[in-house]
């Protein structure tokens, strides 16, 4: 598969939905159209070790990327959940992060340029493969998490760190919310500064791994296994809360029959609920927002001047509204 | 209503000396006078002074401390500068969430001052940071020497309040993480003013670390320190920030500020912080690195006031230049770190075959090269010789695989260089984008895109016509 077959496709009618793996393809609002399976966009172009950069295709597998890059000793520092059959142009494409967020980042913050198409056939790169450039608009970095409604993504430049030559964990066991509010904030808060800071509950599990050198606070142990939330039954929501609202959050998902994956550090996180209207109403009212994922009639908030410009960057990418519509906003 | 009626008499200037006063930007090779400079202070004001451009077909430069070094905020002859300078208010501080919010013309180190006392630092630090706006910061995605780690101010911005082009007021972004839709942030963080102004910014602050050690290393060759980076790089360590400079820019530093520099033919600066075990270890293993790599000498700098001096020559190395020679260009291009020896030595070439000095002192550890070509514009020639090398550069670091600029910005100085680094079919796209940004066409017009009228036409390049833009015809 290449870009320009990719082009010749959305020439050639739609609505399309560009699809990777298909593990987050319910992430947005409900939209329809011909899936364009990207899973042929299937190559490794380059690993520059060196300078810690690589290029890859769309639809090469996160997990085969990951055991390339070992062969150097370097990592993409992404781990969504659900990662084996994840694409690299998916878990771009839905900024999807996991426990690596707290220190390294999400998706838009590792993308160093693009070559995406767009719905009339062209065939354009912004950015570059060099860790820093500012020439021209990023819109590799606009590309994450547009859910697939902008452009088809083709090939990626990414940024690589070094993996860590060691990694050790530490674990701790809460009783209550605020318990837990409180070790992750000094976890988050230790001077060997965490890799991830993660709380999952209802298990009152509260862990962080850190590499390099030095003291940690706490009992090292084994990473704890944890259930991946997408098993369980119930709405799948995203969400992003002040860090200051860890406790309030957790009891919040208590009241509402809630699982929950939080990266402390940063207040985000993927929550599985029982009453998704009222865990999104808690959430706001913390100050918070949550995104939709799946089996979900919460929809999202936005600005409307904002709103006007999202709008307005769709129709000049995409006219006739022919990739992936209505996922951001109601058709029409 | 008149501009005066919207920010007061007092504050909309157009008398030719104040105008010229406004008449460029850091590249100061490049003047043009506006027709008034209007000083908003609130983002209400901001928002009326962009309608009434609006209504009047006016176009706007928006400007912070005007220190930007690609011509960004070069006034339009027939338009108005919007100067944030009176915007400084810090709107609030959230030390346990870590954010600040500030008006778009605080400085840069304005905001580290803000938080300082709670154990917060704001990273991204261009050597500027003392005059240099946030505003300028956002518009130019600015970069500094503890970028490296930290991330550049893309990595740092999660929201801001944004005058849009047609003089409407949008919050983007969010003070929470991940707020739901599109990333606007990401293309209005380094767009130069030409998608709208932004008026209040929202960053995320960090933990100032436990200990921070910086190390010095001399060596023999330019090569031997770009080996030491590629070195460095390679050994898996990602220190908060590598600099270096070359034996001409050493020693105009040393002549300006005293540092104590040793005198060799190129000098790393690296800095690593961190937890306390953590930043010795990895100070161990660098300093391994750079003996093996042929340093002469290192020492090392643990306390604040031996890390200041440290910094100072680097830190005053641009307006050291000064002192060498009547005028210089500072290029700003980028090559992967792997490349550093050989563009180096490509640079060096360029010396030899112009006759003309470059000094190099820049951000070695992300392959941001700053040279700086040195000439005399009253010598019949110079000026025209010294841009043709720093061209040649662009294209040393375009064929390494690099970038046309790596913090400095397009602007007007490379807006034709865009279309040596991208093709008609890219510019059309990121056109497009501005388009949904700007339907008027009145937002810094001529920078960042390369024009006809200054670049000829490029192929490919597709430009949609203002009439198209505003929505009242389409192309069948
Ligand atoms: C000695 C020296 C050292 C420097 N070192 C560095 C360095 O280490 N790293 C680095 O990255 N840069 C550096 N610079 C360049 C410059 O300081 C930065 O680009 C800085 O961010 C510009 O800020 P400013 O407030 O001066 O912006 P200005 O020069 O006034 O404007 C820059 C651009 O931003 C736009 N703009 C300004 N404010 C706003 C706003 N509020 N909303 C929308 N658009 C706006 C303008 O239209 C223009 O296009 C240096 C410059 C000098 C003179």
């Amino acid at each position: 598969m290449t870009a320009e077959e990719v082009a010749t496709t959305l020439r050639s009618g739609g609505p399309f939905i560009p699809r990777g793996g298909g593990t987050k393809a319910t992430w947005g609002l409900p939209t329809e159209g011909t899936e364009l399976d990207l899973r042929g966009l299937d190559r490794i172009v380059a690993v520059d070790a060196g300078d810690m950069v690589c290029v890859v295709e769309a639809g090469v597998r996160l997990v085969d990327l990951q055991a390339r890059l070992a062969e150097d000793r370097l990592a993409l520092m992404l781990d969504p959940a659900d990662g084996s059959q994840a694409t690299v142009g998916g878990v771009l494409a839905t900024n999807a992060c996991g426990p690596l967020r707290h220190r390294y980042g999400k998706p838009r913050d590792l993308v160093l340029g693009a070559q995406f198409v767009l719905t009339d056939g062209t065939i354009a790169r912004s950015g570059g493969r060099v860790v820093k450039n500012v020439a021209g608009y990023d819109i590799a970095r606009l590309l994450c998490g547009s859910l697939g409604t902008l452009a088809v993504l083709c090939e990626v430049a990414l940024r690589l760190h070094p993996l860590p030559a060691r990694r050790r964990t530490v674990v701790a066991q809460a009783t209550n919310p605020s318990d837990a509010a409180r070790a992750a904030r000094a976890l988050a808060e230790a001077p060997l500064r965490a890799e991830a800071v993660e709380v999952a509950w209802p298990e009152r599990v509260v862990w962080a791994t850190f590499a390099g050198e030095g003291v940690l606070p706490g009992v090292e142990a084994e990473a704890p296994a944890l259930p991946p939330l997408c098993l369980e039954s119930g709405a799948l929501l995203g969400f992003g809360v002040p860090t200051t609202a860890t406790a309030a959050l957790l009891a919040l998902a208590d009241a509402t029959r809630t699982v929950i994956r939080l990266r402390a550090g940063v207040g985000v996180g993927e929550a599985r609920t029982l009453d998704d209207e009222a865990f999104a109403a808690g959430v706001r009212t913390l100050g918070g927002h949550v995104s939709p994922r799946r089996d979900t009639t919460v929809g999202y908030e936005r600005d409307p001047v904002s709103l006007d410009l999202m709008r307005a960057v769709k129709a000049r990418l995409d006219p006739d509204d022919r990739l992936s519509p209505g996922r951001l906003w109601p058709v029409g | 209503m008149t501009l005066e009626a919207i920010v007061g008499v007092d504050h909309v200037l157009t008398t030719p000396a104040a105008l010229a006063a406004y008449a460029c930007d850091g590249l100061t090779s490049h003047r043009v006078q506006p027709q008034a400079v209007v000083l908003p202070a609130t983002t209400d004001e901001v928002a009326a002074v962009v309608r009434w451009c609006r209504a009047t077909g006016t176009p706007w430069v928006a400007r912070g401390a005007g220190t930007g070094l690609s011509g960004g905020a070069l006034p339009v002859a027939e338009g108005v500068v919007i100067g944030l300078a009176r915007m400084r208010a810090i709107v609030s501080i959230d030390t346990a969430n870590e954010r600040i919010t500030v008006q778009s013309g605080v400085t840069n180190l304005d905001v580290t001052r803000a938080v300082a006392a709670d154990g917060l630092y704001y990273p991204p630090d261009p050597s500027s940071q003392q005059v240099c706006t946030i505003g300028g910061n956002v518009a130019e995605n600015s970069g500094g020497a503890h970028c490296l780690k930290h991330g550049f101010t893309t990595h740092h911005v999660v929201a801001a309040t944004f005058v849009t082009a047609t003089g409407e007021v949008a919050r983007l972004g969010s003070a929470v993480a991940d707020p739901p839709g599109l990333d606007l942030l990401a293309v209005v963080i380094g767009s130069e003013g030409t998608l709208g102004i932004v008026t209040e910014v929202t960053l995320r602050l960090t933990r100032a670390p436990e200990r921070v050690e910086t190390l010095l290393a001399a060596f023999p060759s330019t090569d031997a320190a770009g080996e030491a980076v590629a070195a460095i790089i390679g050994a898996g360590v990602v220190p908060a920030a590598i600099e270096m400079m070359d034996r001409l820019t050493i020693e105009a530093a040393e002549a300006a500020v005293h540092a104590g520099y040793p005198t060799c033919e190129a000098l790393l600066l690296i800095e690593i912080d961190g937890g306390a075990d953590d930043v010795a270890a990895t100070t161990r293993l660098v300093t391994d690195s750079v003996l093996a790599a042929g340093a002469s000498e290192t020492r090392t700098a643990s306390t604040a006031e031996e890390r200041a001096r440290m910094w100072r020559g680097r830190k005053a190395a641009f307006a050291a230049m000064g002192r060498v020679s009547p005028d210089y260009y500072v290029q700003d291009g980028v090559i992967p770190r792997t490349r550093l020896a050989a563009v180096l030595r490509g640079i060096r070439a360029l010396e030899t075959s112009s006759g003309l000095r470059i000094g190099n002192v820049f951000h070695a550890g992300d392959g941001n090269l700053h040279p700086l070509v040195l000439y005399d514009r009253a010598v019949a020639g110079e000026a025209e010789r010294a841009s043709d090398v720093a061209a040649a550069i662009l294209d040393l670091c375009l064929d390494a695989g690099g970038s046309i600029t790596g913090e400095h910005g397009v602007g007007h100085d490379k807006a034709c260089a865009m279309a040596r680094m991208f093709t008609g079919a890219d510019l059309t796209v990121m056109d497009r984008v501005r388009g949904a940004f700007d339907p008027t066409g009145l937002a810094n017009p001529g920078k960042l895109l390369p024009t006809p009228r200054l670049c000829g036409e490029v192929p490919g390049f597709y430009r949609a016509h203002p009439t198209e833009l505003a929505g009242l015809a389409e192309r069948l």
